[in-house]
């Protein structure tokens, strides 16, 4: 499905990304582990639009989607959701979501204009912006504007906004940093329930434990290379990962 | 009996975890809000042409307001998205001359010059606004100010078109001829021309505010690349406000040069593009009612206060300044919060 080959990128006199190769299947999670600085940021906004690679390919269904703006790749299906706390001033959580319900929509802007504050169909979207209200815990938050929520429920319209999208894979950019325990354990069931949806994950965290229990496969990013990739348990006794993360004895 | 805050937060959580889905807007084009504010408007601008009719001084005032809200108007469309621009003016001063060129070489209509004042202001504004609208804020504001001191200068050098620094004399009037009366003076016909065109500008902004449209300008404002990651074209949209705000503007000038029947490149210079800025800012820059009444409180002082006008710009400043401290949110946004304030005790 979502396939990146060798790509590069160069910030001045450093290789961000140095030849990395990723592969995201239908209702697949691949985990994607490494030290600060090892370039899973630099890898998400590459695969996203947001970073032009300085060189590679992009291809999701056989399709190149490198070079593209991050909102056609978006509009495809790919997208990402950020490590910072990405919230809309001003907006509910049922603004927030009724955005990104219709972002993608194919209307022009008098289109837009001429049906009122739905793109599309009422009942479906206000039924679908209520779905994904009370899945992640919104349910109390409806009316109130996203900068006065709770740290955790922001990370959370985080990603509800990108399920609105209606994505094929989501790229999620360290979704449990900063998070209490319940929140992740929560966090956790909400990504090990988007295989059956049909939804590919890349899961950037750093929070090695959740990637390990989450993933089906497992890419080891150190200094923008892949050092190793695998499944759980062979990522788990790797030498070279116990190396990145611990530091060498030399 | 006053609630305490916790107590009104928990009652208000209940009320919608019932009843979610009626606090989603209905699917009409206009809500009651809107409605309101259109009824609201309409209603004031009769009231001023019953109340200050036979009056030349006060109509003038009213029709300057009802112009300068029109402008400010656009601004506001454009600052919607996040964007300050300093050359505001140059698009009035392109609709003005489109318009009054129009209407004496051409021997047009005043009507025709109107449309070719907003199609001129439009036209230029998109390949403008294509290019400029890829700045970020600060890079933005300083390249309109630099492009709006050209068309000035434009203005200024271009004499056998644009009648150079002495500008354009004996413009056609407004004059509504069929409605006869005082209707037919030039003043009473600029000011109902000016209203109506107002009043259908407005109803036109808020259909496509209240529609998906005015989410994404807002979310293009708060946090673009959250906007951009969410599938939307945010350039093209920000492009769509900037053309829109050109075209408005544009009409403006053109009403405001049938009306003083006078245009000369100076009235489009820097310091006409401040104006609507404080407008915007004094009203509030996130409501479009806000730049409505920023100019309808700013708008009248020039006049009222003639003998002070050197004054006029340290005036500006001040104001400029006490609103930023005190209202961030301008006018609407203190009135706003009050009324939340009453109803929270």
């Amino acid at each position: 499905m979502l396939k990146a080959e060798g790509i590069w990128k160069r910030f001045g006199g450093v290789w961000a990304l140095y030849d990395v190769d990723l592969e995201v299947g239908e209702a697949e999670i691949v985990g994607l582990m490494g030290p600060n600085g090892a370039g899973k940021s630099t890898l998400i906004g590459a695969i996203s639009g947001f970073v032009a690679p300085t060189k590679g390919r992009v291809e999701f269904n056989g399709n190149e989607i490198s070079g593209l703006p991050p909102h056609k790749v978006a509009q495809i299906g790919v997208v990402r959701t950020f490590q910072q706390t990405s919230i809309l001033n001003g907006f509910s959580v049922r603004d927030s979501l009724l955005l990104s319900l219709e972002g993608a929509s194919a209307k022009g802007f008098i289109a837009r204009a001429m049906s009122g504050p739905y793109a599309g169909d009422r009942e479906r979207i206000v039924t679908e912006a209520e779905a994904l209200t009370l899945e992640l815990g919104l349910d109390a938050y409806r009316d109130l504007p996203a900068e006065t929520l709770p740290y955790g429920r922001q990370r959370a319209l985080g990603i509800a906004m990108a399920l609105a999208t209606q994505p094929s894979v989501i790229l999620m950019d360290e979704p449990g940093a900063g998070l209490t325990q319940p929140e992740r354990r929560e966090l956790g069931q909400t990504i090990s329930s988007l295989p059956s949806r049909g939804i590919g994950v890349l899961l950037v965290e750093h929070d090695v434990a959740m990637v390990l229990k989450l993933s089906d496969r497992v890419l080891v990013l150190d200094h923008g290379r892949v050092i190793a990739k695998g499944t759980p348990s062979e990522v788990r006794s790797d030498e070279r990962v116990i190396e990145a993360y611990l530091g060498g004895v030399d | 009996m006053r609630r305490s805050r916790r107590d009104i937060f928990s009652m208000l959580r209940a009320a919608t975890a019932q009843d979610g889905l009626s606090n989603y807007p209905s699917g009409s084009l206009l809500g009651p809000w809107e409605l309101t504010t259109v009824l609201v408007m309409a209603l004031t601008l009769t009231l001023v042409a019953v109340l200050a009719g036979n009056d030349s001084f006060y109509m003038h005032i009213a029709t300057t307001v009802v112009i300068t809200a029109g402008f400010a108007l656009s601004l506001g469309v454009i600052t919607r998205v996040g964007y300050w621009s300093l050359g505001h003016a140059s698009f009035m001063g392109l609709g003005a001359y489109a318009s009054v060129l129009a209407v004496t070489k051409l021997a047009m209509p005043i009507v025709v010059g109107l449309v070719c004042a907003m199609l001129i202001g439009g036209l230029t504004a998109a390949p403008i606004g294509a290019v400029l609208m890829r700045l970020r804020g600060a890079y933005f504001i300083m390249v309109t100010f630099a492009l709006g001191e050209l068309v000035r200068l434009t203005f200024v050098s271009e004499s056998s078109i644009f009648g150079g620094s002495g500008g354009i004399t004996k413009i056609p009037p407004l004059v509504f001829t069929g409605l006869g009366g005082r209707f037919s003076s030039p003043l009473f016909s600029a000011y109902l021309l000016a209203s109506a065109l107002l009043v259908s500008e407005m109803v036109i902004l808020l259909t496509i505010v209240r529609s998906s449209i005015g989410r994404i300008w807002d979310s293009i404002r708060e946090n673009p690349d959250l906007a951009e990651s969410q599938g939307i074209p945010i350039h093209r949209y920000k492009v769509y406000a900037f053309v829109i705000g050109g075209a408005m503007a544009g009409l403006a000038g053109a009403l405001q040069a049938h009306y003083l029947q006078f245009i000369s490149p100076s009235m489009y210079d820097f310091s006409q593009s401040i104006k609507p800025i404080v407008a915007v800012i004094v009203g509030g820059s996130a409501f479009l009612v806000g730049p409505l009444l920023g100019a309808s409180l700013l708008g009248p002082l020039p006049e009222l206060f003639r003998e002070w006008h050197e004054y006029e710009r340290i005036f500006y400043g001040i104001t400029l300044a006490l609103v930023v401290l005190l209202m961030p949110y301008g006018v609407v946004g203190f009135v706003r919060r009050m009324v939340d304030r009453f109803r929270r005790a």
